[in-house]
């Protein structure tokens, strides 16, 4: 029953930042707030890239964050620690993203969303490849990828998660988890040629 | 010469996506949400850990659905003098005096908005997984199984009178107070929507700081009986004084024989009054008493918003364009929380200060240490005023 108390609003040092992540959790499936505000403190730059990293420059990566969180509050006494806590909540984030982007999707018409899809600069004749233009042709390559595609993707190649626990996360089978990612790499190989052309 | 085609292997491609540069959270954003998150969470409940959840959750909904269609036939009922009785009888309210209230939702989340007159409730054992809840205007009563009065005028909470059981009241600003049977409570002045100080958060920008959990809303009209102009509460002395309001309250008959007692809210540390004092200052456009009053906060070596008070300190000051008070307090918070998350920030702020002041070397230093802040913004600020010592610096 917080209603109405001031909220602890401010970091929480001690024993609260000194426990383990899986502690932490624990703590809050308790009710714990000051747990909550200190999982916040800790993985909230995690969630936040991630989610940024899906959603290419969306409005939305405050609000998914904060709703991560509190979703996160609430399904704290299920978490059965078969996943490290930050791969937990990218599971989180992955989840609202989804619903997050099916909702915008029928919001949007299909003309809208392709104007938003941010295109790579074009390479002219004569110009020298750099690391940065193959950066930026990777990222707007990533930013095409279909949803499904891009979440394992940013799971399993650019925030590192073992592929095990990336598919349980994603609620799909090991299986399926490798064959999207060989078909997100060659999604993004094809966008990326077709830059280049 | 034309430029060959790069076609990336998995291991280049995915080396390379490791290096794709990372969206990051600004800083006032990130406390801003982490303020609203902790608000969201608490009004949420939590999943329960068992497998038969599913079953328990469709139970639930055919529940609510049934609570609803009472609560809409039911809502009918009520009316100033008239006592509404649920079927099952777990709750009797009763209004008297011209008594006002509306039945707002249904178990297992009861509430009840009085709007005036004399209320009188009595519950029933209320379950750990339901709740009880009276609402005013200013006031929020949260109930466990009991029977009491409630009073109001305008909306505002007035006097209440404990029966049987306990209640626990919360009021903005105030810690919540638990009132026994037998006891008589009245809220003080600062009590008031109209006097009430907002809630201080930890965020960059004191004027985006959004409430964290507030009663119902309500427009802010003043007492009929303490027709004061708005004040700001300025100590905790002055929160603790009776009000005109509450004499008048606790001259009344009370219902029950038993010596009414008045429990004293918990008083605010004077430091965290400080605190908020300064938030409210800054917030009105005075700096400089701002920057006073998160002094005396910052003086406290106890105060929970101690990290706060003195980064704001400083802030204030160079608002206020007092520039030495500005330098000593950022350089104190840098000295004496060197791993808090503003400490980036107080140096670049610092760094252009020293810069101001023709210091050259000490902005250096300063602005090199808010280089490698993790906040873009502040990182951008920091090489602007390395920038701008280079070039000074050549200027003869």
């Amino acid at each position: 029953m917080t209603e109405g108390k001031v909220l602890p609003l401010r970091r929480v040092h001690g024993t609260v930042d000194e426990m383990s992540d899986r502690a932490l959790v624990s703590a809050v499936a308790q009710g714990d707030q000051a747990a909550l505000g200190a999982l916040y403190d800790r993985f909230h730059r995690d969630v936040y890239r991630f989610i940024a990293h899906l959603l290419c420059g969306d409005m939305q990566v405050d609000d998914l964050v904060q709703s991560t969180f509190i979703e996160a509050h609430r399904s704290a006494p299920r978490f059965r620690g078969e996943s490290t806590v930050k791969t937990w909540l990218f599971g989180i984030s992955a989840n609202l993203t989804r619903h997050h982007q099916r909702s915008e999707a029928r919001r949007k018409s299909a003309g809208d969303k392709l104007a938003t899809v941010p295109l790579a600069n074009p390479i002219t004749p004569g110009e020298a490849i750099t690391l940065e233009q193959q950066r930026r042709w990777l990222a707007a390559a990533v930013e095409m990828l279909s949803p499904a595609l891009k979440e394992v993707y940013v799971l399993c190649v650019i925030e590192e998660v073992p592929g095990k626990e990336a598919a349980q996360v994603l609620g799909i089978r090991e299986a399926s988890l490798w064959r999207r990612l060989t078909d997100a790499r060659t999604a993004l190989r094809a966008a990326i040629e077709e830059m280049q052309s | 010469m034309s430029a060959a085609k790069w076609i990336p292997g998995d291991d280049e491609l995915d080396g390379l996506a490791r290096t794709l540069p990372a969206a990051e959270p600004a800083t006032d954003r990130a406390e801003q949400n982490r303020t609203r998150m902790l608000a969201g969470a608490a009004s949420v409940p939590q999943y329960t850990r068992s497998s038969w959840m599913p079953f328990v959750a469709a139970g639930l909904s055919l529940a609510a659905a049934a609570a609803t269609i009472v609560w809409f036939v039911g809502r009918r009922e009520e009316s100033a003098g008239v006592a509404v009785t649920a079927p099952a009888a777990r709750e009797t309210i009763v209004a008297s005096n011209g008594g006002r209230f509306d039945r707002v939702a249904t178990w297992p989340d009861y509430q009840v908005r009085v709007h005036g007159g004399r209320v009188s409730f009595d519950v029933g054992p209320v379950h750990s997984s339901e709740r009880f809840r009276v609402f005013t205007a200013d006031s929020e009563i949260e109930v466990r199984g009991t029977r009491f009065i409630v009073e109001a005028e305008q909306d505002r909470l007035v006097m209440v009178l404990v029966e049987d059981g306990a209640v626990e009241i919360r009021l903005p600003v105030h810690e919540p107070v638990t009132v026994r049977a037998g006891e008589r409570w009245s809220p003080p002045r600062t009590a008031q929507l109209d006097e009430v100080a907002p809630t201080p958060l930890a965020s960059s920008d004191p004027a985006a700081a959004a409430p964290v959990v507030v009663p119902p809303a309500a427009p802010a009209v003043p007492s009929r009986k303490s027709p004061t102009k708005p004040k700001i509460a300025t100590s905790v002395k002055e929160s603790a004084e009776p009000t005109p309001r509450e004499t008048t309250a606790t001259t009344r008959k009370p219902a029950i024989s038993v010596e009414p007692v008045t429990p004293t809210p918990v008083p605010v540390k004077p430091s965290e009054a400080e605190f908020r004092r300064g938030w409210m200052l800054l917030r009105a456009g005075d700096a400089g008493g701002a920057s006073q009053a998160f002094a005396k906060a910052c003086s406290d070596a106890t105060a929970d918003a101690r990290e706060d008070a003195c980064y704001w300190t400083g802030v204030a000051a160079k608002r206020a364009g007092k520039t030495t008070t500005a330098r000593d307090s950022l350089a104190k918070f840098i000295t004496s929380f060197p791993s808090s998350a503003r400490a980036g920030e107080a140096a670049a702020l610092l760094g252009w200060l020293l810069y101001d002041g023709g210091d050259l070397d000490g902005a250096e230093r300063r602005f090199r240490t808010a280089a490698n802040d993790r906040v873009p913004t502040v990182r951008e600020s920091a090489e602007r005023g390395l920038t701008a010592i280079e070039q000074r610096r050549k200027t003869p």
